[in-house]
């Protein structure tokens, strides 16, 4: 879930299981969270707000965002008090690993401030593959890899995906529902929508705002806004149409695929 | 043959515009598809169906399916096939029964009809394709075009810009190995395309086809319906000097259209854009294939625009040719032609074949006056008498 300032946060090293295989990942989330996804970090338009985080790996860490040339250092095993400036309401920006490995195991999420809406959810699309997670795990010298196998939402590849309640979009025809969407992989997607068109609010990379689309790419390190209103009820897949990337391990249907729940 | 004619029935209700457009389609996996070396690959498809012989014909991409503003679809789908498909309605925002997905809505199995039913509430570029095991049931071929034009043949959506002739062009790929057997293919995870295509077409055979080669006189808005199905990425190069104009993505007009001279479309993206051509140009559109993975070009085609070719199609050169016959004909458009028949002046069929880069045999045909009767992969159909001598 997500992260309020009341939360205390932590830094760690998991190993998720997604398809067959499990991989050394690095994750920032609640200090009692029980799940592997990176929590989205909420801020307020009004005032400054503090978390505090705590380093729980075996190596110094030093969390970055580019967007505002910010970036805080936590020594391993210690805590630190991080103070985050107050941005405009609908601002999100991207805060990862500054460690380019610790970066690719997935030390990567988003801070920022809602819009107002009749509900928000939350999508890190992240592609992993083990030998170079392994690498990083072991500080081995490593290289981005050509081929990942496993593609996640939220850390979780489909079927998983749909009992994230970040992940998957549940609303009513007529509601304002926002998508906050992440890509922390070193790959390029295009998300398809079935069923819906989504306004794209906030574009970071290719100028799109404002167009009305079913489909998108998302660059390596993008964020997308997206605004859907929804016309009709049913129940809807979200997928990448870069097509390796819905399965897992190889095996189809699996890896970045979610759900539209729309209630009448 | 004739009744292929009539599979696409429109039925108009009682004003116009008000139009029920039926469709009938099948899905096999027994098909082959030419390659620009010669090579014939397998493919899986959907092609248009006589609904009273159940006979059809699969073509890649399968058959572009058009209808207008308002007009309710269905489209009536058979699959004889071994394997489960379905019909899903790219960016057509249908409802869930319709959609294709076969956990969401239904399967269509061996032996099995389903009809897909939906309103063309906007105008503009959308694919359809399987939604079974999609990543193998696209790479073998199970996809094409479906544009919902505007009520008037010349606008792009009502009251958008006009128009003076189209494209509508569709980028995909192939690895070669897969089509051949696909149960050799490897791991999906590491595919890598070989082929890049263009309305089904590579390399040379673009040059050869009325429908990827774009012919303009000039003094022309050339409409260019771009749509990627691909596995890779696409970056679509405008000669230099020549700008388009993009008015709309994915079936909605855009809050601003913008010009560029190059446009990267992702996979499952469309785009309109036009081009003015104030005289006649000639000069040729690159499009790179990239990987997703890390941007690496995996190939190009090329997009002639009133360029030489070998086998010129202009509706001033010969059809047919020798015509007089020597034996082998020859006929331009090749990759165009869904089949050709060859006729008795009394209508009796005598040889029915698709001609390939060799021609087509008729040696075997006594000397005298013959039809060839050539059917184009977009339903139209073409009469040219042949001479044969001895």
């Amino acid at each position: 879930m997500y992260a309020h300032a009341s939360d205390t946060l932590a830094i760690r090293h998991i190993d998720l299981k997604v398809g067959s295989f499990q991989y050394p990942v690095t994750v920032i989330q609640g200090l009692h969270a029980k799940d592997s996804t990176n929590a989205p970090i909420l801020i307020s338009d009004e005032k400054e707000i503090s978390y505090v985080i705590l380093n729980s790996t075996d190596r110094d860490q030093v969390l970055f965002i580019e967007d505002w040339n910010w970036e805080r250092e936590i020594k391993a095993g210690q805590y630190a008090t991080i103070h985050f400036p107050s941005p405009e309401k609908g601002t999100w920006v991207r805060m990862n690993s500054k460690d380019e490995g610790e970066s690719y195991a997935g030390l990567s999420t988003v801070v920022g401030c809602p819009l107002k809406s009749d509900g928000w959810f939350y999508w890190n699309l992240k592609s992993y593959e083990r030998g170079t997670l392994e690498r990083i795990r072991r500080q081995e010298s490593f290289s981005i890899p050509k081929w990942p196998s496993a593609f996640t939402f939220n850390n979780r590849g489909f079927p998983q995906t749909r009992k994230d309640t970040l992940a998957v979009v549940k609303g009513h025809v007529g509601d304002t529902l926002h998508i906050v969407v992440l890509n922390s992989s070193s790959s390029h997607h295009s998300l398809h929508f079935h069923g819906y068109h989504v306004r794209i609010l906030k574009s970071t990379c290719r100028s799109m705002e404002g167009w009305l689309k079913d489909t998108f790419p998302l660059f390596p390190g993008e964020i997308k806004v997206l605004e859907l209103v929804p016309h009709q009820p049913g129940m809807y897949p979200v997928h990448d149409h870069n097509l390796v990337s819905v399965t897992m391990d190889g095996n189809y249907p699996g890896g970045m695929i979610t759900m539209l729940m729309i209630m009448p | 043959m004739n009744k292929l004619l009539t599979i696409l029935l429109l039925t108009f209700g009682s004003t116009l515009g008000a139009r029920t457009v039926d469709f009938y389609l099948a899905s096999r996996m027994d098909g082959v598809h030419p390659l620009y070396d010669g090579h014939f690959t397998n493919i899986w498809g959907y092609g248009f169906l006589d609904p009273e012989t159940l006979s059809s014909r699969i073509s890649l991409p399968a058959p572009t399916l058009r209808v207008r503003l308002g007009d309710t679809v269905n489209l009536h789908f058979f699959n004889p096939s071994e394997e489960g498909h379905t019909i899903h309605l790219h960016g057509l925002d249908v409802d869930q029964a319709n959609d294709g997905v076969p956990h969401t809505s239904f399967y269509v199995l061996n032996g099995q009809w389903a009809t897909y039913s939906f309103v063309a509430n906007h105008t503009g570029n959308y694919l359809y394709h399987c939604h079974v095991t999609t990543t193998l049931h696209l790479t073998m071929g199970m996809y094409g075009m479906l544009i919902v034009d505007s009520e008037k043949p010349d606008e792009l959506f009502p009251g958008g810009p006009k128009f003076d002739r189209e494209y509508p062009l569709l980028f995909s790929d192939m690895e070669r190995a897969w089509n051949d057997d696909y149960t050799t293919g490897g791991s999906f995870i590491e595919f890598e395309a070989d082929h890049f295509l263009v309305n089904g077409l590579s390399r040379q055979m673009v040059y050869d086809s009325a429908y990827t080669h774009i012919q303009t006189p000039g003094n022309e808005r050339v409409l260019l319906r771009l749509m990627n199905i691909a596995y890779s990425g696409i970056r679509i190069d405008l000669p230099p000097g020549i700008i388009g104009e993009v008015h709309t993505s994915d079936g909605r007009e855009l809050p601003e259209p913008f010009q560029t001279g190059s446009l990267v479309v992702y996979p499952g993206e469309r785009y309109s854009m036009i081009i003015d051509f104030p005289r006649r140009y000639v000069g040729k559109i690159r499009v790179t294939h990239f990987d997703l993975n890390g941007l690496e070009e995996l190939g190009e085609s090329i997009i002639p625009i009133n360029e030489p070719s070998p086998h010129p199609f202009d509706e001033s050169n010969a059809i047919v040719y020798p015509n007089p016959s020597n034996g082998v004909l020859h006929f331009n458009r090749l990759w165009d032609i869904r089949e050709v028949e060859l006729m008795s002046s009394g209508g009796k069929i005598l040889l029915q074949a698709q001609p390939g880069p060799d021609g087509m045999d008729v040696r075997q045909i006594p000397p005298g006056i013959y039809l060839c009767r050539i059917h184009y992969k977009d339903g139209s159909v073409q009469l040219v008498k042949m001479v044969q001598v001895p």
